[in-house]
Order: C-alpha cells, then sequence, then structure tokens
C-alpha cells in the first residue's frame, strides 16, 4: 500500500524533499528550552550520565520525526507529510498564501541556513513552518511559491526577493526593481527605543528580579533597609543616574537588535521587509493581500511627530514580531507618500468626522461612573480625605473621558474607511472596504437613549476589528452601507432598527 | 425560546444551589449571626432568577431574527445590548450545523456561518432541523466561488 508520500510522489511527479539534516539538532535545542525544569531535576538526581541518556533519546525522537517529515512543491499546491505513526498530510495552493517570512534566527545564521515561514488565511494554525532549510533551498522555494501566486492571480511580473541574488532560474523572466520605501539608521533606531514600547522592556525585567528577589529566604524590604540608610545623597543620585542609562539605554539596545539593517521595499507589487541585528527577518507581503494599515502614535511620538505603522494580512500568525510586516517609527509627514505606494488612492487621509458632542457624555460617564462607585464608599469612610482622593480621580477619569473623545473620529471615501480611536494611545485604521468581511452595528442602552452606535468592521486576519465609535446611528448605518456596497459592487440599505423579516 | 429557557433555567438552578449553600454555611457553620432572617437572599435570588427565566428568553426570542437579503445574511438580535450583522454572503467561507443534547431533543439546529475573520459573529439558533441544512445550502449557493479573503 503507498503511502501519503509516495501517493503524492505519483500524482505530481515532484520529489518530495527533506529539511536540512542539522533539523534534529536544531529540535533538540529547542525542547531543551522547554523542558529546562527536567534538565535541572534529571542532573540533580542523576548526574551528567542521565541528561546526556536524555538528550540521547530527545535527538533519536527528534531524527525520526525529520526523517518522517518531508516537503515538495508542485508548481501550486506546497505538500508537506509528517507524523511518526498518525501521518499527516498539509496541502497549501500557492494561490492561498498570505505572505511568506524567511527568519535566520542567530543559530540559523551560525550554520547557514534559515526558516520559511507560509501564512495562510482560515483556521488551524494558518500556513506552515519549514524550520530549517537551506539558505539557497528557502530563497528557491519562497521564489518558487510567490511567482505560483502571481501566476494564479494573473499577475505578469513574478517577485523578486530582496538582494534577489537566488532567484528561481524558470521564474525570473523578468525582475522588477526594488523601490525602497523605508530604510531606519541606527539614530532613528534609537529614537524608536526611546519613544516607543521598548522603554517598558527594563520594567519587565525588574518585575522578574523582584519577584526573583521575593523568593529568596527574608523580606524584600528588610533587606534593603541597612543598604537606604547608608547610601549619601550623592549616591543616591550616582544611583538615579545609573538607572536612568540602563533604562534608555535597553530600550535602544532592543530597538537596535530588533530593527538593525531595516529596509522596506516595493518590490513589483510586493513589500519586501529585512530587518534584526542577530535574528534577520525578511518578510514579503502581496500589496494586493492587505486587509489594513494600523498607524498608531503615542502622546510622546506625537510630539516629536512620529507615527508607526503595520500593515495586516489575513495570515493568523503574522502579529507575531518574526512575521510581522510593520514600520517601527516614520515621521508622519511621510505617511501619505507610504501609502501612496502601498495602498493607492488612500492617500491624502481624508480629515476626519468626529463624533456627535453627545458622544463627549458617555465618554465621561464611562469613565466617572467606575469613579463614583468607589469614590461613595471612600467618602463614608474617610470623610473629607476620602473626598479629596476622589475629587482627584475624578479630575483624571474626566479628562481621560475628554481626550478619548478627541480621539474618536471616522471617514469612508472612494473605497477605504478611515477609523480612528485611543485617548492616549491614538490607534488610526485605514481599511480598503472591498477588504471587509462583515460588519456589526452594537448598541448599548446607554448609546439608544443617545441616538448612537458603534459599527465594527471584521476584517481577515489578526488584530482587533476597526470600530467606528459613539457615531450617530444614521451615520454609522451609512458607513455600513457603503461598507458592504463596496465589498458585493451593489448598493445595499442596511436599517439595523427596522422590524423583523423572518425568524 | 425553549432551548434559551432550559439554558437559563440551568444556570438559574446552579446559581441559587450556591447561593443557598453559601447562606447556609455563613449562618450554620461560622459564629456570625445574620442580620436577616435565615433564607431571605436565597427566596430573593430565586424569585429573580424566575422572573429572568421566565421573561428574559421570550424577550431574546421576539428580538432575535435574520433575514436573506439579496446579497447579504443580516441578523438582528440582543435585549440588552442590540446588536444588528451584515455578512454579504461572497465572505462566507464554511457554515456549520450543531445540535445539542437539548436541541436534538426538541427538533433544532444551529448554523454558525464563518468567514475569514475570527470576529464575525453570526449563529442562526433555533432552526427547524429539517430546515438548517435547506437554509445553509440556500446560503452556500449565494456564496459563489471567487477567493473570498
Amino acid at each position: 500500500m503507498a503511502t501519503l508520500s509516495e501517493a503524492g510522489t505519483a500524482a505530481t511527479g515532484v520529489r518530495p524533499s527533506r529539511l536540512h539534516p542539522v533539523s534534529p539538532a536544531f529540535a533538540v535545542v529547542s525542547s531543551l528550552r522547554q523542558l529546562v525544569a527536567l534538565v535541572v531535576v534529571s542532573v540533580s538526581i542523576g548526574g551528567p550520565r542521565l541528561l546526556v541518556g536524555i538528550l540521547v533519546l530527545q535527538l533519536a525522537f527528534q531524527s525520526a520525526g525529520w526523517w518522517r517529515r518531508t516537503y515538495s512543491f508542485d508548481g501550486e499546491v506546497l505538500r508537506v507529510d509528517e507524523g511518526l505513526l498518525a501521518r499527516n498530510q498539509e496541502l497549501i495552493p500557492a494561490r492561498r498564501v498570505q505572505q511568506v517570512t524567511m527568519v535566520r534566527k542567530l543559530r540559523h545564521r551560525l550554520v547557514g541556513v534559515a526558516e520559511l515561514r507560509i501564512e495562510t488565511a482560515g483556521g488551524g494554525d494558518g500556513g506552515t513552518v519549514l524550520e530549517v532549510l537551506s539558505l539557497e533551498t528557502a530563497s528557491r522555494l519562497r521564489t518558487e511559491v510567490l511567482a505560483a501566486k502571481a501566476r494564479a492571480q494573473g499577475a505578469g511580473a513574478p517577485p523578486s526577493p530582496l538582494g534577489g541574488a537566488e532567484e528561481g532560474a524558470e521564474a525570473a523572466t523578468w525582475v522588477p526593481r526594488p523601490l525602497p520605501l523605508v530604510t531606519l539608521g541606527y539614530r532613528r533606531l534609537a529614537l524608536a527605543g526611546l519613544t516607543g514600547a521598548e522603554l517598558l522592556v527594563v520594567f519587565a525585567f525588574i518585575a522578574s528580579l523582584l519577584q526573583l528577589a521575593d523568593d529568596l529566604p527574608g523580606n524584600l524590604l528588610q533587606r534593603l533597609r541597612p543598604l537606604e540608610a547608608g547610601l549619601s545623597a550623592g549616591e543616591v543620585a550616582l544611583a538615579v543616574v545609573l538607572f536612568l542609562g540602563i533604562w534608555l539605554g535597553s530600550a535602544v539596545a532592543a530597538a537596535i537588535l530588533r530593527d538593525a539593517g531595516y529596509a522596506l521595499a516595493l518590490v513589483g507589487d510586493e513589500l519586501h521587509l529585512q530587518r534584526g541585528l542577530l535574528d534577520r527577518k525578511e518578510g514579503v507581503l502581496p500589496l494586493g493581500r492587505i486587509q489594513a494599515v494600523r498607524i498608531t502614535a503615542s502622546p510622546l511620538r506625537r510630539a516629536f511627530g512620529l507615527v508607526s505603522v503595520r500593515f495586516q494580512s489575513a495570515g493568523r500568525g503574522t502579529d507575531r514580531e518574526e512575521s510581522r510586516i510593520d514600520v517601527p517609527i516614520l515621521p508622519a509627514a511621510e505617511l501619505d507618500r507610504l501609502l501612496a505606494l502601498v495602498l493607492p488612492g488612500a492617500a491624502p487621509l481624508p480629515p476626519l468626522k468626529a463624533a456627535p458632542t453627545v458622544a463627549l457624555r458617555r465618554a465621561l460617564v464611562r469613565r466617572l461612573l467606575p469613579v463614583a462607585a468607589v469614590a461613595v464608599p471612600l467618602v463614608v469612610v474617610r470623610g473629607a480625605a476620602g473626598l479629596g482622593v476622589a475629587l482627584v480621580v475624578a479630575w483624571f477619569a474626566g479628562a481621560w473621558g475628554v481626550a478619548a473623545y478627541r480621539g474618536l473620529g471616522h471617514a469612508v471615501d472612494d473605497g477605504f474607511l478611515v477609523t480612528r480611536t485611543g485617548a492616549l494611545l491614538r490607534r488610526t485604521v485605514v481599511v480598503p472596504t472591498v477588504r471587509a468581511q462583515s460588519g456589526r452595528v452594537v448598541r448599548s442602552p446607554f448609546q439608544r437613549s443617545l441616538g448612537l452606535a458603534t459599527l465594527h468592521v471584521d476584517l481577515a486576519g489578526p488584530g482587533r476589528s476597526p470600530r467606528v465609535v459613539d457615531s450617530s446611528e444614521g451615520v454609522v448605518e451609512a458607513v455600513l452601507e457603503r461598507v458592504v456596497g463596496d465589498v458585493v459592487g451593489v448598493p445595499v440599505t442596511a436599517d439595523a432598527s427596522r422590524d423583523a423579516l423572518r425568524r | 425560546m425553549h432551548v434559551w429557557m432550559v439554558a437559563q433555567a440551568t444556570t438559574a438552578v446552579v446559581g441559587l444551589a450556591l447561593v443557598g449553600v453559601g447562606e447556609a454555611v455563613l449562618a450554620g457553620a461560622t459564629e456570625v449571626e445574620l442580620p436577616w432572617p435565615p433564607g431571605l437572599v436565597t427566596a430573593v435570588v430565586a424569585v429573580v432568577a424566575v422572573a429572568v427565566v421566565w421573561w428574559f428568553p421570550r424577550r431574546a426570542y421576539e428580538r432575535w431574527t435574520y433575514e436573506l437579503a439579496a446579497e447579504t445574511l443580516e441578523l438582528r438580535r440582543g435585549v440588552v445590548v442590540a446588536r444588528y450583522t451584515a455578512i454579504p454572503y461572497f465572505r462566507v467561507q464554511h457554515i456549520d450545523v450543531s445540535r445539542g443534547p437539548v436541541e436534538r431533543l426538541l427538533g433544532l439546529s444551529e448554523l454558525v456561518v464563518r468567514t475569514a475573520a475570527a470576529t464575525t459573529d453570526a449563529r442562526i439558533p433555533g432552526v427547524a432541523a429539517a430546515e438548517a441544512e435547506a437554509l445553509r445550502d440556500v446560503i452556500l449557493d449565494r456564496t459563489g466561488r471567487g477567493d473570498a479573503v
């Protein structure tokens, strides 16, 4: 009886290949990190011999898995067969591929291999990961899959990866010139680190240190008290400066480690991205697969006129850092140029329509109500002191509500929906309306009393649905009609409040 | 509606049992003297639960509608929070038909319509089992053959 793999060969005439022979060793290293507790216990109980035994067994198991895992690409479908006892076959048509990413972590670079991630939409894992391929094989397979995808979509231009010296011979009949979109030097990366989420890295580190210290015998504060008593003012100042240096330095280092050598380019009708100091990542996203462009700006970045941009595709795993196609930092002034090239027709972004003034009432009530729930008992218990605290907290809650209201806005124009939300972190989402999967109008009792509603536009791929928050019911229904009408190609009437037609 | 009533009643009975046991433990096994007559909280919760089990499913049933419009599947529902969903047929990826034990007993099915967006919320509950497959086929007939992503 033929195995699945043999059946595949017979059907396609393409001989299945195995991953690079170094795969089992890589798998053992990866599994050791998950089994670190077992390793520590085995060393403490049975010494190095037990550990060596475990490693040998693990290597044998992974080698058997490597032997039984094969892949082949027949020009249309990528086929992966795997499983020691229970065999599993995965078929990925090239036309369904959303995004292809080549990852070269430090261990890959040391051995001269690469990991290829092929993302598709839909359930399950959403594609496949070929963990260890030779660099040449990974590049060739990426080129072949993307070329097949372009052929299936009727595009004349086959793709070319960045640095494209390794195009497949059959595919490379025409190689478009890369058009650089964004490159980031070390100064720009440092700015990204100093104004981005990397600033939080050191706090996560401190939190884990505190947790470790808490596990040690004795109370942490008690251990620190003698140290605190013995410090002079100068030493405290030095400690503060040292902490600031470590804090800001670690933020800059984190940004450089992740994004050194960052280059985003347009190659034909694809976005090509490469980045990373130690772990190199190369991603390819066909423009036609972009579901939305997400633009984020923190107050700090807004003050410097900077934003970050993420391109959302339908691939399930594309929100993971290794597969993400984004621009970590970009001057807001350059946004229109980028959008014009990536989403033709979307730039310049239209002026956003603000939420109606009645929405301010909801924004305030939503934030002041929880404060009132805490403040009343506080005032009863603590009297005037409690009232003072409650007033300060209420002021901040009110300011937060006003900022949240000011952050709301939307526009629908020329086949694009633009939404904006966020009190401090402003999130603007640009959606080609033809990409919408479905639309939802939600009205809470309080919204109904104010004549407001919220529209959610569901998109394929990871990430929260773009929302038109707290707009008037008529406006929300009109936006939904435009979006759904663009999807189906004819005008549609959406009346969320009309009576039941069928039960 | 009966399925929802059974579901609500099950939740209410479990909740009521927890409240009753909690009050009994508080009154019997501890030294705390309750400032209200024994069983009062359980009785109040029971009255509220009966009202909710009786009223809520009826109201939910009245509000729950679906329509096969020309280009979209439209759903309207929600007692407290009103929701309206429009799904272009073109976007439908697949449709599940599920039947829980109570639904099987009552000869009903639930259709779950899925698109490429995980956030699409499209369930049509309480469809007669014989009608469910016909409804599924009607929706699938309208999806077309294109690439829905």
